[in-house]
């Protein structure tokens, strides 16, 4: 299998949703192949600093307030 | 909270009972507000989707039938108003034969490796634009994607069931968005990132 073929096989090397086989000949190729190595590990990466740019915030006071208003106004109704 | 106790819940609040409709709100509104947050990218939309998801589970709570939790329910109603919301967006939005160009013809490129670059880079407010950008110039269909799957860390089977959609579907999106994403942060090191990246590893050796 060539690079092509192996980029393919990446995302689901990392959500770890490919079958033995599959991960067994993708492993043999990173050993070998820096290009794909550095894509592997560039992706995961990217995905880390997405999560780290959207890390948890706390719902503003305000918001909240005004949701629970609108929801006892409805089951008053 | 348990599915049982989720669901005990659900029914006495279909039975008219308002404080456990407000026990639902407690444990669900910080991820309901954070997707919406994480797929809109600003407090207004994020707000604006809380509340019209609460608003809807409301009038539908009758509807509901527990085939499954609660949570995937409010994120399937929330991840449809953002859908909504992304499709008015006037940002330009990359095309999507780019997309499949990005995540098949890459080996024309040079291939920086910018893997050991630390996290400390992310004080650097230029990439996190480059990095927000790309996330918003994503198609509504493949940011759901990517949100779902690899920032709120749901399984493909869960983010399929949210948007309706096949497992291969949800696949195909998230490699073409990662594939996407990766290229616009290399881009982002081989123009100059990467003279940050040298300054900080200097840094680190001092």
């Amino acid at each position: 299998m060539n690079c092509e073929e192996m980029i393919r096989l990446i995302s689901g090397y990392l959500d770890d949703d490919i079958d033995e086989l599959m991960k067994n000949i993708l492993e043999s190729h990173l050993v070998e192949c820096e290009r794909c190595l550095s894509l592997l590990h560039t992706m995961e990466k990217t995905i880390f600093f997405s999560r780290e740019i959207n890390k948890r915030k706390k719902v503003p006071e305000r918001v909240i307030r005004k949701v629970y208003c609108e929801v006892r106004i409805r089951y008053k109704k | 909270m348990g599915t049982n106790g989720e669901m005990k819940l659900v029914e006495r609040a279909k039975k008219g009972d308002v404080r456990a409709f407000e026990d639902l709100m407690k444990t669900t509104s910080g991820k309901i507000y954070n997707l919406g947050l994480r797929l809109m990218r600003n407090k207004e939309d994020a707000s604006d989707i809380l509340q019209e998801t609460y608003m809807s589970a409301y009038e539908n709570l009758p509807k509901f039938k527990g085939n499954s939790s609660f949570s995937t329910w409010l994120y399937r109603i929330a991840t449809n108003f953002a859908l909504m919301k992304m499709r008015k967006e006037k940002n330009k939005k990359v095309s999507v034969s780019e997309l499949q160009e990005t995540s098949g013809n890459l080996y024309d490129k040079a291939l920086p490796d910018w893997s050991d670059s630390p996290v400390d880079h992310l004080k650097n407010q230029e990439l996190k634009e480059v990095l927000g950008k790309a996330i918003d110039s994503l198609p509504a269909k493949y940011r759901s994607v990517f949100v779902l799957h690899d920032i709120e860390g749901m399984g493909i089977a869960e983010v399929a069931d949210i948007l309706s959609i096949s497992g291969p579907a949800v696949k195909t999106r998230s490699h073409r968005s990662r594939m996407y994403l990766r290229e616009k942060l290399s881009e982002y090191f081989r123009q100059g990132g990467a003279e940050a990246q040298t300054h900080l590893s200097k840094q680190e050796r001092i």
